[in-house]
């Protein structure tokens, strides 16, 4: 059994604990024990409890960042015994909060880690339950020695590649869950809360990324203040645009008005400009997505007194009027400079009838959407 | 420690329609055009503004929350001013920020800003972003279609 003494030397809190527990209460799992004999479990335990405190010495001396040595010492314990440990995990599973209490409890010197990695184990055997997989359950919880984490499942310090490679195979074998899974990664801390930070710092960095993308010469500044500066000066300045291009167009307007009253009037007569207007809206496809359809119901209460007709999902666009029709129709002061786009978009406005009400001044209580919120 | 199952991932979501803002913009501004004809040129821009704002949150759709504290806003002060005649809203003085977080200013640009935390803020601002500079680019098409000699 000398190769048991070597790799035990460097066992793991976490296995060390376990072992200490399991064989601390053979009666309980004596009967899982079944293809081992129990001289393996006699032999053993001595060495397994002289590691056990041999690592309690070592542990306590600011190991905690030092993961490469624990995980260089569970590998060759898992090459060794591959089918040992899963048999020690068997029970483990099995044998309840109650084990692990007491063997918390009773090592005096465990550190936070340990602990912690104790409640990870207890908390995600509970959860996680999926003993059948013994295999992968003692790869992630090798990988997660020295992890103290409160998350149920899968935060893996990222050592070594095998584990790495181990632990890409069991995020596809283990159960999904609503948790995000969280790499702490080599030399960093990894108690819950400096992982939610990161997690959290991650997230940030991403969407500040995303906005430098969007804010036209933002790449140049790196720091988070001087961003916080730009996107504030960019939003100011977009809002100054708009306000004066609005005042532009009040004052250059009125040409649309009076055109706009010939095409009603050459349109309304017309009876297919209905049906002919609904294939129009349905162009984009993006009119049939929900929340606008429900945008969309209002607009129709206004203007069609019925609100089943932009419902209908059988629009088709290639009902659409053709555009020759509209582009006579959008020859505004000679100006045909518009694409075609917005002329589609124009002959939808154009034919919806007249009364048209600004969408925020005829809203009424009955009108709103359910998951629109207002408060009148 | 887990964080929620619904966490959105930063997939730029689905972005301002665009046949859709012009729509709605055209339609307001041909309203403005028809019913407020006689009022002063402020007043008719200040009505093509708040046109233009609405029709963005609408375009954004109820997903975004500075779309829908934008409509609150708008049918608040609607509202006020219906009820209450003219009166003007007095305009809370700036004070740059030298206590609190750096946000502050972006919080309050964006609508909706002030209740949300940073990251979630961020993801408001680039969606914000977005629709106002497809908004200022649909003014700035129209502006030009009309062509120079506007009146």
């Amino acid at each position: 059994m000398q190769c048991l003494r070597a790799p035990l030397s460097d066992l793991s809190a976490l296995e060390g604990q376990r072992a200490c527990a399991e064989w601390q209460q053979p009666g309980q799992e004596q009967s899982d024990y079944h293809p081992y004999d129990a001289d393996y479990c006699m032999q053993s335990l001595c060495p397994v409890e002289t590691a056990f405190r041999a690592l309690h010495g070592c542990n306590g001396g600011g190991e905690n960042e030092n993961h490469g040595n624990v995980h260089g010492s569970n590998d060759c314990f898992s090459n060794a015994w591959p089918d040992i440990v899963s048999s020690m995990h068997c029970p483990v599973v099995g044998a309840a909060a109650s084990v692990e209490e007491t063997s918390v409890n009773a090592s005096s010197s465990s550190s936070s880690r340990k602990r912690k990695s104790e409640n990870n184990r207890r908390s995600k055997e509970n959860s996680g339950g999926s003993d059948g997989k013994d295999d992968s359950n003692c790869k992630r919880i090798k990988e997660e020695t020295g992890v103290g984490a409160a998350t149920p499942e899968a935060k893996r310090p990222n050592k070594r590649k095998e584990e790495s490679a181990d632990a890409s195979k069991e995020n596809d074998k283990a159960p999904k869950s609503d948790y995000i899974h969280v790499r702490a990664r080599r030399g960093q801390a990894t108690d819950s809360h400096s992982l939610a930070e990161r997690v959290r710092r991650e997230r940030i960095s991403q969407r500040m990324k995303y906005l430098q993308d969007l804010v036209p010469g933002c790449s140049k500044i790196t720091g988070k203040a001087g961003m916080l500066d730009e996107i504030i000066n960019y939003v100011q300045s977009l809002q100054r645009q708009v306000e004066f291009l609005s005042m532009k167009l009040a004052a250059v307007n009125p040409m649309m008005d009076i055109n706009i009253d010939s095409l009603f009037g050459g349109r309304e007569i017309n009876p297919t400009c209905k049906s002919a207007s609904i294939p129009m809206i349905g162009m984009s496809s993006e009119l049939l997505d929900q929340s606008y359809l429900q945008f969309g119901s209002l607009q129709h209460d206004m203007f069609m007194g019925s609100s089943d007709l932009l419902l209908r999902p059988n629009v088709n666009p290639a009902a659409a009027v053709s555009d020759t029709s509209l582009g006579s129709c959008l020859n505004v002061n000679g100006s045909s400079v518009w694409n075609t786009n917005l002329q589609n978009v124009y002959g939808v406005e154009f034919q919806l009838g007249r009364g048209t009400a600004l969408p925020f001044q005829s809203l009424q209580g009955n009108l709103l959407p359910n998951n629109l919120k207002m408060e009148m | 420690w887990r964080a929620p199952p619904g966490t959105r991932t930063l997939t730029p979501r689905f972005g301002p329609s665009k046949p859709m803002l012009a729509f709605r913009f055209l339609r307001a501004l041909t309203l403005v055009h028809r019913t407020a004809a006689n009022s002063s040129n402020a007043a008719r821009s200040r009505r093509i503004q708040r046109a233009a704002f609405a029709s963005m949150a609408y375009s954004a759709g109820p997903r975004r929350a500075w779309s829908r504290a934008l409509l609150c806003r708008l049918h608040f002060h609607r509202a006020r001013r219906r009820c209450a005649g003219r009166r003007r809203a007095a305009g809370v003085p700036r004070r740059p920020s030298t206590t609190g977080s750096p946000a502050d200013g972006l919080r309050r640009l964006v609508p909706g800003g002030t209740g949300m935390d940073y990251c979630g803020l961020l993801e408001e601002t680039a969606d914000y972003i977005r629709c106002l500079s497809e908004q200022v680019k649909l003014m700035q098409s129209i502006v030009d279609s009309v062509g120079p000699g506007g009146r």
